[in-house]
């Protein structure tokens, strides 16, 4: 099968063999473990143990604060030390659950349908994703829950999971794909089971042959489609993977299921599995530690509710001067002031980048040459867009669809003048809706 | 002149009567016209080739949608003046031998129009009446207008020509204004050095257009 | 005779009838313009600040004559323009309180400090987008000067220390900063008002004492001063709707400085000058062994009354 793609979008150097050979191994759990109640989109959780708890691991410690909210497990067994605010990814703090860790790992039983599960209702299936507090993890963490609940009106009919894994430096998703496809698979025929979906497709980029290899293995006689894709970023965005495995465009505006179709990851698809099948909730999972500024980067199998740093103590620590510590890829995550953060739900890799990495010169006027407009997934026009922002013609940026911007950074990637696009679109996207409500 | 011989030459092929020269003589009028409106829109543009009307060009250019009511009112004033100047002309000045009276009889009469579209306007559309501004009145002192009013009388056009001739103008003028208020909308976003900023490069903006349109030249004979 | 009378009647006939065709067309375009807006947009300032809410001072006088608008909203014009328009429009106007703007927050570098560098747009709307911003309390003034930009006044200086300081001399009050301020750190005080807290950190105090060192604690300690200090939550603020004046010793009770005092101070003073501070750290010392002497003494005297009260009962 021929690798597919989309128009628009980027090369940029993938330094993913920093950490792509490198086995998945478990990370101890730290002393204390901060589990932030707002790991997702949507209503942050509302805290349901106080003070001198005790907790086991999978015991709930957050509850849903509302439909488009998820659930929150203790991660470790302990006791509560607090509620209170903790650093957060995002740079504000975040009410979070402290747990003092007694290092026994007692957890409560976990009992999964096993097998049972392609006999299940659909409704127990559903109920069973939204306790045990999925969400995507490819790094939005939007609740998975509302994600396979869509409108009557809107029926789906294909399920693709994102294996693209295009962010570069990131092996996390490689490595499950590699080590736990069956996982993988089972995921996918319970979101389709669920949707009623006829046709299931994993898009794997090319650059990973042996996960290929590995799926199609596990995907034999299952219907499920494994998809090879073009080695491009963002060939893992949600519109541009169902352009390139569907040949469907999501209009301007709209959401997958406009097309009849829904996204998830492919850890996302494992985890369901393991809330399924085995009835273990959402409280670890696997994330890279890479970039040049570790010593030895790895594959970790790591517990919400860690801070950064120790992750990064379990990979030799530091090397070099540190210009950026980030949680996420490079194109898209978001880099940290502290190494106090947690890991959560949607923490995909921990990069760490040299002082050499950062580029800190001031941005040179736009010299028109194009290069964004061409690069940019959405086929919208970043430097307008951001000129209009610039200027604050927050109306006009709306006339040229900066709300369609996905903010994957490709336009202001090959920015031979370093123009912060991505942030002057955002800037426009945030003005834009802010007036909206003020419309409304 | 092409054209005018052609008419010549159907005139008197109508007094055969036959219809192959009345369809001769139709495709000749057509063409005529033809010509008529594209020498007015492109070779002879006011704006940009006979540099009429400068004052309007500049001033409602800023925006696309201001530009395009503009461009309204100038083709409603210059219609209604052509015809009613090529009256006053035709019926009152040359018969009584007052033809040294005319710019000032046609002033009269295109300020007059002009105040009647600015009451429409005001009535019609009051966004639009507050879009132009002081630039509405000011189409009286348009020299577009005035020039178009005389240049149909030097050219001893007929009342049909008139009419598209001015329609010709009028769409030559909105095409300048449309253009360089496009242009200009873009320009907001372009970093112009500080001393170009504002009307400085919006001058040399039409002095390009005008460069360019030079190209239309030799487009259509004139006479 | 004739070469003159002649075109004479001519453009005279003329004109008549262009007259008649405009009379005709005035009756047919009529549109109906209060002569009250015309006054109205003569007295209003023309400053198109957009403090009242409308577009320009047009737009308010549109809508002052359409009668959704109320004459006292202005705040360039204050008082008296309300006054003016009440007279215009021939309606009672109720007192306008005079406002200028305050920015609340003294956090400059050495109290605040950045917990992050910072590269990209120089806007305080693109900075706190971006992870938070780039100062240890997130929320305290970024000092990128978006509040400067949007003051139509030229009231509001940005001091070499990063903060932005609100000249009330020059400040009409009219709002554009509050909204410009993605932090909602500048807010909108009686004008008459001389004491104002230096903070809009509404979290507890070990949590403020970990990023500022000016910030309000909620400790309390200056609303045992003066009734005008009420507390929302883990922070303090002069109430204005609490009558009564506040005493002048009320900015030395607070332990971390976060009182100011514009009958002391200059406010644009009180933030870039180290001198201020230093002087009010004195001043603040001075007041404390005052008041602990002033106790010590009261304590003495009432001791020595209870001991009176006893030998009497002896006696």
């Amino acid at each position: 099968m021929k690798a597919v793609t989309f128009s628009g979008g980027i090369h940029p150097s993938y330094n993913k063999d920093l950490s792509s050979a490198v086995t998945t191994r478990p990370l101890d759990p730290p002393e204390e473990i901060v589990i932030p109640l707002s790991q997702h989109i949507g209503a942050p959780a509302r805290t349901c143990v106080e003070k001198g708890d005790e907790v086991l691991i999978g015991q709930p410690v957050g509850d849903a604060g509302g439909f488009v909210s998820s659930v929150i497990h203790s991660s470790v067994s302990g006791k509560v030390k607090g509620v209170e605010p903790r650093a957060g990814a995002v740079g504000t703090e975040v009410n979070s659950v402290v747990i003092e860790n007694d290092g026994q790992d007692r957890t409560v039983d976990f009992s999964g349908l096993g097998d049972d599960w392609r006999s299940a209702e659909t409704s127990e299936l559903k109920d069973r994703i939204q306790q045990a507090g999925l969400v995507g993890m490819g790094g939005a963490a939007f609740p998975t829950h509302v994600k396979l609940s869509p409108p009557d009106d809107k029926p789906i009919d294909a399920v693709i999971l994102n294996g693209a894994e295009c962010e570069p430096y990131l092996t996390a998703d490689h490595r499950l794909m590699l080590e736990h496809p069956a996982d993988v698979i089972t995921g996918l025929s319970i979101v389709m089971k669920i949707l009623g979906a006829s046709q299931g497709f994993v898009g794997v980029e090319v650059n990973k042959p042996d996960a290929l290899e590995a799926l199609r293995e596990a995907s034999a006689d299952s219907g499920i489609t494994v998809v090879p894709l073009q080695v491009k970023y963002p060939q893992g965005a949600e519109k541009q993977l169902i352009d390139a495995c569907l040949k469907r465009q999501v209009p301007s505006g709209g959401l997958p299921m406009d097309v009849g179709v829904v996204v998830q990851n492919v850890g996302t698809a494992a985890a369901i599995t393991d809330a399924v099948v085995r009835g273990r909730p959402l409280y670890e999972r696997i994330l890279t530690v890479t970039g040049a500024g570790v010593a030895e980067p790895a594959n970790l199998v790591v517990r919400m509710g860690t801070p950064v740093a120790h992750a990064i103590d379990a990979c030799g620590g530091v090397r070099g001067e540190l210009g950026k510590l980030v949680l996420g890829g490079p194109m898209m995550g978001f880099a940290q002031y502290t190494d106090q953060v947690p890991v959560t739900k949607g923490t995909s890799g921990i990069l760490l980048l040299e002082k050499s990495a950062v580029d800190t010169r001031e941005p040179d006027p736009c010299i028109r040459c194009g290069r964004c407009a061409r690069a940019c997934p959405m086929r919208i026009i970043p430097a307008d867009i951001a000129a209009f922002s610039a200027r604050q013609m927050y109306e006009r940026a709306e006339e040229y669809d900066a709300l369609d911007c996905i903010e994957c950074g490709s336009c202001a990637f090959g920015c031979p003048s370093r123009i912060g696009l991505v942030q002057h679109i955002r800037l426009a996207k945030a003005a834009i809706m802010a007036q909206r409500r003020k419309g409304n | 002149m092409r054209f005018a011989s052609c008419t010549a030459q159907n005139n008197r092929d109508s007094d055969d009567a036959c219809a192959a020269s009345l369809h001769h003589l139709l495709k000749g009028q057509l063409m005529n016209i033809l010509l008529i409106v594209i020498l007015a829109m492109l070779t002879e543009n006011f704006v940009l080739m006979k540099f009429l009307g400068i004052c309007p060009f500049l001033g409602v250019s800023r925006r696309v949608s201001t530009a395009l009511g503009m461009s309204m009112a100038v083709l409603f004033v210059m219609l209604v003046a052509s015809v009613i100047t090529y009256a006053v002309q035709r019926y009152l000045l040359t018969p009584l031998d007052l033809q040294y009276l005319q710019t000032i009889a046609f002033i009269l009469v295109i300020a007059a129009t002009v105040q009647l579209t600015e009451m429409a306007i005001q009535k019609l559309s009051p966004t639009l009446y507050q879009g132009l501004g002081i630039y509405l009145p000011l189409i009286t002192t348009n020299c577009a207008v005035l020039g178009l009013a005389i240049l149909n009388i030097q050219r001893e056009y007929s009342l049909f020509e008139v009419i598209f001739y001015a329609a010709g103008a009028a769409l030559g003028f909105g095409i300048a204004l449309l253009l360089l208020a496009g242009l200009r909308e873009k320009m907001e976003t372009a970093s112009v050095p500080q001393a170009f900023k504002g009307p400085a490069i919006a001058l040399i903006t039409a002095g390009i257009l005008s460069l360019a349109f030079q190209g239309f030249s030799g487009l259509v004979p004139v006479n | 005779m004739t070469p003159v009378i002649l075109p004479v009647i001519v453009l005279s006939g003329l004109g008549l009838v262009m007259a008649a065709l405009l009379a005709v067309a005035r009756k047919v375009f009529y549109v109906e313009v209060d002569e009250r807006l015309e006054k109205l947009v003569d007295i209003l300032p023309g400053a198109n600040c957009g403090g009242c809410g409308f577009p320009g001072c047009s737009g308010y006088a549109a809508a002052l004559v359409g009668g959704s608008a109320k004459p006292t909203i202005c705040p360039p014009g204050g008082a008296d323009l309300a006054e003016e328009i009440g007279s215009i429009l021939g309606v009672e106007v109720e007192e306008v309180v005079p406002q200028v703007a305050l920015v609340a927050c003294a956090g400059n570098p050495q109290s605040a400090p950045e917990r992050s560098t910072y590269i990209g747009i120089s806007t305080c709307e693109a900075a706190h987008l971006t992870a938070g911003g780039f100062k240890s309390c997130t929320f305290g003034c970024l000092g990128l000067g978006s509040c400067a930009v949007a003051c139509p006044f030229d009231a509001i200086v940005m001091t070499d220390n990063h903060l932005a300081v609100v000249i009330p001399e020059l400040c009409n009050g009219c709002g554009n900063c509050v909204a410009a301020c993605p932090r909602k750190i500048i807010k909108l005080v009686p004008a008459a008002e001389p004491v104002h807290v230096l903070c809009i950190n509404p979290q507890k105090a070990k949590l403020v004492k970990a990023v500022c060192s000016v910030g309000c604690t909620g400790c309390k300690l200056c609303a045992k001063q003066s009734k005008r200090f009420a507390m929302t939550g883990a922070l303090a603020q002069v109430d204005p709707t609490v009558p009564g004046e506040i005493p002048s010793h009320a900015p030395y009770a607070c332990p971390q400085g976060t009182i100011f005092d514009s009958r002391r101070y200059k406010v644009l003073d009180w933030i870039t000058m180290p001198a201020c501070r230093e002087e009010h750290e004195i001043l603040t010392a001075e007041w404390k062994k005052a008041e602990k002497e002033r106790k010590a003494a009261a304590k003495a005297k009432k001791a020595q009354k209870a001991k009176d009260v006893a030998r009497e009962g002896v006696r």
